[in-house]
């Protein structure tokens, strides 16, 4: 690749149309459901594991999944590895306010309103 | 000719044409509406800063292998492809902050984030003072990406995704939350940590070969420890450190993003110089891994033009001031 034939690219057309003509991306429809095997003194595991989770009374259809060792990821949160579903939901009502409206919002303390278990530096909740 | 990335920090020249040249990519009209990415609600323009957030949006919400589950491994993370699809990103992002500044010199500045993190308290370093990136809060209220609900050319938040990962449009300041998703930063250690290859228990020899089957998020080797599902954390610990907008697929929404990818790229870039310009997996995989593989082509403009093959020397196009 040479900078001429970046900077021939470089116009917001070219990434704009092919953008555009990108399939559109699946949508996630209510939960997913996680399938873990393992194979433990001859026998074969299966565990089907599906979140059915609502926040306030309303369905929240965030995809959530359960990997092998057990963590939960949710793609809403990209960059997270969680240890529990309940930090899943606690990250995913802290990180975006407005679809989560009502509740009690620590407004003046930025730090307090996401991960209770991850938030402070110092103090007596620790880590988890 | 090359251009040259340096450190933001202590280069306020570059500092400042960064800054705007974002601002200029984020009033630019792209032409393209809203409508156009299948993006819900009444056809609005797009800017061109924001045809980004688009594209890093929609690379993470295509599924490696085609059938498969983005939250496993998608087109631009969690797997091999993570570190080539980046740069080649960067890439783009330069040549366009080169033609809005019209400076063909102009070269992405980086953010050492790994100096910081060595810091008693991150909050309080010069990356986040108004001359530079400006502070935490919903919305960010200082510096030059400070929210001002009087300018409609001002820097604003106009697509993000949510809970369910579908991109949207909003209107509204940037968000940054400070040590939500992680107490620290990485620090030096952590960085010095991904190089060392010594047997264990001192260190990680598979840290030489640059990803290992089964190529997921958390396989052995340089890529996941540098992405962050191996290890302390490093890329993805940023990420959840500065929280807000840096938290979800429409991370790209803070400018910060680019600093912290320049950064990361140059970790890769001082691998390769130690352990050569090599990647896996090699066109012998599985077809299973489409876009992961040397000469996959990348989810970008350029077609078969842009594949892992084609980012792995591109000292023709950037060099950096320092390599780890
Ligand atoms: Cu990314």
């Amino acid at each position: 690749m040479t900078p001429e034939e970046l900077a021939a690219a470089a116009d917001p057309a070219t990434l704009g149309n092919y953008l555009s003509a990108l399939p559109e991306p699946p949508h996630h429809h209510g939960p997913l459901t996680s399938v873990r095997h393992d194979v433990f003194q001859g026998h074969h595991i299966m565990i089907r594991t599906t979140y059915e989770v609502t926040v306030d009374g309303a369905p929240l259809n965030a995809p959530l999944v359960v990997s092998d060792d057990g963590q939960v990821h949710s793609h809403a949160l990209p960059t997270y590895e969680f240890l529990s579903a309940t930090e899943t939901i606690r990250a995913l009502i802290g990180n975006f306010p407005d679809d989560f409206p009502g509740g009690v919002r620590p407004a003046d303390d930025v730090h307090d309103r996401n991960l209770p278990h991850h938030v402070h530096r110092t103090g007596d909740e620790g880590g988890s | 000719m090359a251009v040259v990335r340096r450190n933001i920090i202590t280069n306020p020249a570059v500092r400042d044409a960064f800054i705007e040249g974002v601002l200029r990519l984020k009033r630019e009209d792209s032409t393209l509406k809203t409508t156009a990415f299948g993006i819900p609600g009444p056809p609005t323009p797009v800017r061109t800063y924001d045809l980004f957030v688009i594209w890093h949006y929609k690379a993470m919400m295509t599924p490696v292998p085609p059938n498969g589950d983005t939250d496993i491994r998608n087109a631009a993370h969690r797997g091999p492809v993570f570190l080539p699809w980046h740069r080649f990103m960067l890439s783009l992002l330069e040549a366009h902050l080169q033609r809005v500044l019209g400076d063909p010199g102009f070269g992405l500045p980086y953010w050492d984030w790994s100096i910081d993190g060595s810091l008693p308290a991150p909050e309080t370093a010069l990356i986040w003072k108004p001359d530079f990136m400006g502070g935490q809060g919903d919305p960010v209220s200082d510096g030059p990406f400070a929210f001002n609900p009087a300018d409609p050319n001002g820097f604003r938040v106009r697509l993000d995704s949510g809970p369910n990962v579908n991109l949207r449009q909003t209107d509204r300041g940037l968000r940054r939350a400070f040590a939500s998703g992680s107490p620290t930063l990485p620090n030096a250690l952590d960085v010095g940590a991904a190089f060392n290859t010594l047997p264990a228990p001192f260190g990680d020899p598979d840290l030489a070969t640059y990803d290992f089957a089964p190529w997921l998020a958390n396989s052995r080797g340089f890529r996941s420890r540098l992405e962050g599902f191996t290890g302390t954390g490093l890329h993805n610990q940023v990420h959840r450190w500065i929280g807000g907008d840096m938290a979800p697929a429409s991370s790209p929404n803070d400018p910060v993003f680019y600093l912290h990818h320049a950064n990361v790229d140059r970790l890769w870039e001082g691998w390769m110089n130690r352990h050569g310009r090599t990647y896996l997996p090699s066109m012998a995989e599985s077809a299973d891994l489409l876009g992961h593989r040397i000469d996959d082509p990348l989810i970008s403009p350029l077609g078969a033009g842009a594949t892992p093959r084609t980012t792995l020397d591109n000292t023709a196009l950037f060099t950096y001031d320092v390599v780890p």
